[in-house]
């Protein structure tokens, strides 16, 4: 054999391979991660940092249901109990997708059900489309005479609502069978108040873009959202499909008006006491956006609205005497991992290359090569854990860390230009009300 | 059974047509509730038969203007059926009208009865702001109804309907089968007071045709010259023209040229195989078959400048119209003059 070549035989590999995990070199090795940590090495800590927060969890999640494959999920309740699910759905010039929307809702298998949907003043013929499922005595739809904006026709179509739980999903968003049923599971336990579904992209194979954001749905969305819930720690029902108990959501007043109706009521949800839960196994498709100013207008829109709605109108949140500790754990989390960890990841590395500048290519590479390595590792555990997303995607898990780089530059930019209150109104919110309402 | 000749049946509708004559010239349904047919003709206290009338109509001695639309049950065809809206659920007629009112600052939305009235507005329940001005911080999102029966409210209440005299409920698809009647006033017809001047109806076979004393064709036999035109065009692909003739009388009262000698030179100016025949009083149509829209368009022009050259008096415009397809004829007609009447 020749001496530099990487092939080695079945028996060579197999000695490699133990002598790499004896327990000498695995000793050897948390010997000088120890050493680096204690010597304050940042770059060290950022990167134990980011194992311990992001992809340790999901480890330890898919150990759970590898060990007990039921540990995340509910069973079903028995045909005769099932509560009447209002399913509010508001929309602007939704469409022809309405009508998907509606259908799907119809098609879930659910025999207790109804629709409300709320029309922002559509210009299209959205009110028509739906209004064409009302002959069959499960939807009503209500045309607001002027735009409102999604809160409040939310509360309109909750308002409307007769139903024991109140399914809030968007226009554009389709129930994959047996979602309700599912979803509803959970209120067997009179403490959850909501419950959030499992969010996959209905267009991912439009393009690159669209692809990559189903990665980042299925760690960041489900996998995450899994492993908190089970917590307590859930950050937030999304406005596109979570299902709530409606006496919860009438109690506090339905939803606010302003921007970031979702992060609002959760916080407000997690306020009144009520525990929040993530189902997996609901899964809802719905459309992201395919274009990247689309998705940088997308993000912007929710990292402003994280500053406004969790850092100024709940600041209390933080609070464990008012609040208990894992509102506080919440909001540090949030603080910490979306505002400061950014900003010590960009100065650890910076400092890195500094000291070693002569290394500036190794060390950036290998921090992209781990970076990817465990993309890889947390798409196989979202793939086990969930189905999503396929195993095609790891060919794609090198660009995933630029993917990214480029959100959290946007989302930093965005948390700034808030923080200093540039250019604060949004258009998705009509300037009659915007006038009225409470500015954060 | 009464069996009548033909004679004495002629007798009676021109009896009818005096007395539609008699009351003014036309005669209007009188509404009787209490009756099985929901309406009656009466003219001078004398009742006229309904069907005599029809049959005026159809000889074009009476025009018929359209009045009302009764609907009748499919059970047992009474008038007697009490239309209202109902809730798209339960189909209870139990709906009521509920003013909702949206509160700016907070977004919420509830029956007016939620925000508690004060002294300076109203109050809301959920942030407990006061509610000064509709338009300014707060709004009526839209109509909305509830039901009392089930507790559903709605923005759009269904239509339903009971039978007050066989008790039927009917409601969502059921309402297809309501049996709908037009009723007519009937008013007396060009062709109807040259029927009265001359004494008797013009119903000899060489009268059937053409209108009395004039070179047109009766109203319904015109239409139904154009209906089978328009079918052979559809069939065999062929075309056709139709010009609208719009007749203006002499603002002259000494003019001694009447509307028959207009309409004849109006004639003389058409083929053989052309038709002409009267849409109303004033309105006729000339059914031109084979010819194009080009030629069609030239004759217009000739009708109108060379008969009113050689009559001078009168005022006469001729444009051409187009029938949409698919509609039946009378429809596409009706549009097509109002369009035509527009544009000129």
């Amino acid at each position: 054999m020749h001496p530099y070549s990487v092939r080695r035989s079945m028996p060579e590999l197999l000695q490699f391979v133990s002598a790499s995990l004896s327990p000498s070199v695995v000793g050897e090795a948390v010997a000088n991660w120890r050493e680096l940590l204690f010597s304050g090495d940042i770059f060290a800590w950022f990167f134990v940092i980011m194992v311990l927060r992001f992809d340790l969890p999901a480890f330890i999640v898919w150990v759970i249901n590898l060990i007990n494959p039921r540990a995340f999920r509910v069973p079903v309740y028995d045909e005769r109990d099932l509560p009447l699910i209002s399913v509010i759905v508001a929309g602007r010039n939704p469409g022809a997708g309405i009508r998907k929307t509606i259908r799907s809702v119809l098609d879930s298998g659910y025999p207790r059900v109804e629709v409300l949907y709320a029309d922002d003043y559509s210009t299209d013929d959205s009110v028509v489309q739906a209004r064409s499922f009302e002959k069959t005595g499960l939807v009503r739809v209500f045309a607001s005479a002027q735009h409102n904006g999604k809160p409040t026709n939310l509360n309109i179509a909750l308002m409307m609502a007769r139903g024991e739980l109140s399914f809030v999903l968007d226009a554009d968003a389709e129930v994959e069978y047996g979602t309700l049923h599912r979803l509803a599971a959970y209120f067997g336990d009179e403490r959850i108040g909501a419950v959030a579904a499992n969010i996959l992209l209905r267009n991912n194979s439009q393009n690159l873009l669209t692809r990559l954001q189903e990665i980042e749905y299925a760690l960041n969305g489900s996998i995450a959202r899994l492993w908190r819930a089970g917590l307590g720690l859930l950050p937030i029902l999304p406005g596109a499909a979570s299902m709530f108990r409606t006496a919860a959501i009438r109690e506090i007043g339905g939803y606010d008006t302003g921007l970031g109706d979702d992060t609002d009521m959760t916080i407000r949800m997690l306020k009144q006491g009520w525990r929040l839960e993530f189902a997996l196994e609901a899964r809802i498709w719905t459309d992201q956006p395919s274009t990247i100013p689309h998705l940088i207008r997308q993000r912007t829109r929710w990292a402003r609205n994280m500053v406004k709605v969790r850092l100024r109108k709940h600041k209390d949140f933080i609070n464990p005497f008012k609040y208990g500790w894992k509102s506080t754990l919440l909001a540090v989390d949030n603080i910490f991992f979306r505002l400061l960890f950014p900003l010590y990841a960009t100065v650890a590395i910076l400092l890195r290359l500094g000291f070693y500048g002569s290394d500036k290519a190794v060390i950036l590479t290998s921090l992209y090569c781990l970076i990817v390595a465990f993309a890889c590792g947390r798409i196989l555990i979202a793939n086990d854990l969930s189905r999503t997303p396929p195993l095609y995607d790891l060919f794609l898990a090198p660009l995933y860390p630029l993917y990214r780089l480029m959100l959290r530059t946007a989302e930093m930019i965005a948390i700034v230009r808030e923080l200093l209150r540039i250019r604060t109104y949004h258009p998705y919110v009509p300037k009659r009300i915007w006038s009225e309402i409470p500015h954060w | 059974m009464t069996i009548t000749n033909g004679q004495s049946q002629t007798a009676d509708l021109f009896s009818a047509l005096v007395s539609v004559r008699d009351a003014s010239g036309t005669v209007s349904p009188r509404w009787t509730p209490d009756g099985d047919t929901a309406y009656a003709y009466v003219a001078n206290g004398r009742r006229i038969d309904e069907s005599a009338l029809e049959s005026l109509a159809q000889s074009d001695h009476l025009d018929r203007v359209f009045v009302e639309r009764i609907s009748r049950c499919p059970s047992c065809q009474s008038h007697l059926l009490n239309m209202r809206e109902v809730c798209a659920g339960c189909k209870s007629p139990r709906v009521y009208p509920v003013e909702l009112l949206h509160h700016y600052r907070c977004g919420y939305v509830a029956p007016a009865y939620e925000f508690e009235l004060e002294r300076d507005g109203r109050r809301c329940p959920k942030c407990h702001g006061v509610l000064r001005d509709r338009g300014t911080d707060h709004d009526v999102p839209g109509p909305h109804f509830a039901c009392q029966s089930c507790n559903r409210s709605f923005q759009v209440p269904e239509l339903g309907a009971v039978c007050l005299s066989c008790g039927s409920v009917l409601s969502g698809t059921d309402l297809e089968k309501i049996l709908f009647e037009d009723v007519w006033a009937y008013r007396v017809s060009l062709l109807g007071a040259a029927a009265l001047r001359a004494g008797s109806l013009h119903v000899a076979d060489n009268e059937r045709l053409t209108e009395y004393d004039l070179p047109i064709l009766r109203r319904s036999v015109f239409m139904q010259y154009l209906e089978d035109e328009r079918r052979r065009s559809k069939r065999f692909h062929t075309r056709f023209a139709l010009l609208l003739l719009t007749v203006s009388p002499p603002a002259d009262d000494f003019v001694v040229v009447d509307e028959a000698a207009l309409l004849a030179a109006v004639v003389e100016q058409l083929a053989e195989t052309d038709k002409i025949g009267r849409y109303d009083e004033r309105h006729y149509l000339a059914l031109l078959p084979s010819l194009d829209t080009r030629s069609a368009e030239k004759l217009a022009k000739r009708l109108a400048s060379s008969t009113v050259a050689a009559l001078r008096l009168w005022n006469l415009t001729a444009q051409m119209i187009d029938l949409p397809e698919g509609a039946p004829l009378g429809e596409s007609l009706h549009a097509s003059l109002l369009r035509a009447t527009v544009d000129a």
